[in-house]
């Protein structure tokens, strides 16, 4: 099987930015090694349809597009009303199997993992960070673990997903394969102003 | 700078959303070839001082249209329902 090339392969320098010693206000990693799975449905058997997945899944499928429900390793999304991604690990053999299996009438199921790019920011300042170009409040009270927003940044779409552990700022920001150069431009100049770092793709 | 309250995704900034135009102004039926029925419906707007009901989308959100209700004078947004639950001969409040 040939390896899944990063659209970041040619502009990825692991290593600091900005102020070169002190603590790392903002730490950027690119996420490699995640599958992301479309589910569309329709209005009408989209509730059942949601059973069916939650039986598969062992957890339940939010209801919202504010909240994500994590568990096992994976994501769960709801993107759209009758819209859903769910993310997880390359080697997520359940999902691998769903893309591949019929669906059925009542469902679309798309892997789309390659055509996004998965970047972590995290650190003290990760949503200072981020909120020099994301409209949407970060603050724990409002966006607390779990908590998702697709918006637009450097007039980007973007996902952005707080992950785990709670009491830390982790984010996790989906952006389209083809926009992720520019997008890695934007962050990693941002992020030079705090000082940071930028480790080895996971 | 708007901020719309999406039914889907909560209240955001106007740059994740599109305008998609009037939408209380409906279109003749396809058959019919009026040119001036067709130039009225495509070019002429009333314009209003006060309420306007408009379509937009999000976008950069949840992708979804929407049937807001807006003061063009002051700006605020009365009512936003999803596009699909909104007749094209909806009151106030979409429905
Ligand atoms: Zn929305």
């Amino acid at each position: 099987m040939p390896e899944q090339r990063s659209a970041l392969a040619a502009v990825y320098r692991p290593g600091r930015i900005g102020a070169p010693e002190g603590p790392a206000a903002v730490i950027l990693s690119e996420r490699l090694s995640r599958t992301l799975v479309q589910v569309c449905g329709w209005r009408d058997s989209f509730p059942q349809l949601c059973r069916g997945l939650e039986a598969l899944l062992s957890c339940a499928i939010p209801g919202d597009g504010l909240r994500a429900v994590s568990h096992a390793g994976r994501s769960i999304f709801r993107v759209g009303p009758e819209r859903l991604w769910v993310a997880g690990a390359a080697d997520d053999d359940l999902l691998r199997t769903f893309v591949t299996q019929a669906p059925g009438e009542d469902a679309v199921v798309t892997e789309i993992g390659h055509s996004r790019t998965v970047v972590r920011v995290a650190g003290a300042q990760a949503r200072t960070l981020l909120n020099r170009g994301l409209p949407v409040d970060l603050d724990h009270s409002v966006f607390p673990v779990d908590a998702f927003a697709q918006s637009v940044i450097h007039h980007i779409p973007v996902l952005v997903h707080r992950t785990g552990p709670e009491g830390e700022a982790v984010f996790d920001v989906y952006v389209t394969r083809d926009y992720a150069v520019s997008f890695w431009e934007w962050l990693t100049r941002v992020a030079q102003a705090l000082g940071g770092q930028i480790r080895e793709a996971e | 700078m708007l901020r719309i309250a999406c039914p889907y995704c909560g209240e955001r900034d106007q740059v994740e959303f599109t305008y998609g135009g009037d939408a209380a102004s409906g279109f003749p039926a396809l058959a019919d070839a009026d040119l001036d029925r067709w130039t009225d419906a495509v070019f002429i707007r009333d314009n209003p001082r006060g309420e306007h009901r408009e379509l937009w989308q999000h976008q950069h959100g949840c992708r979804q249209w929407l049937y807001v209700v807006r003061d063009t004078v002051t700006h605020a947004i009365q009512s936003v329902v999803p596009a699909r639950d909104a007749s094209p001969a909806a009151g106030a409040d979409g429905r």
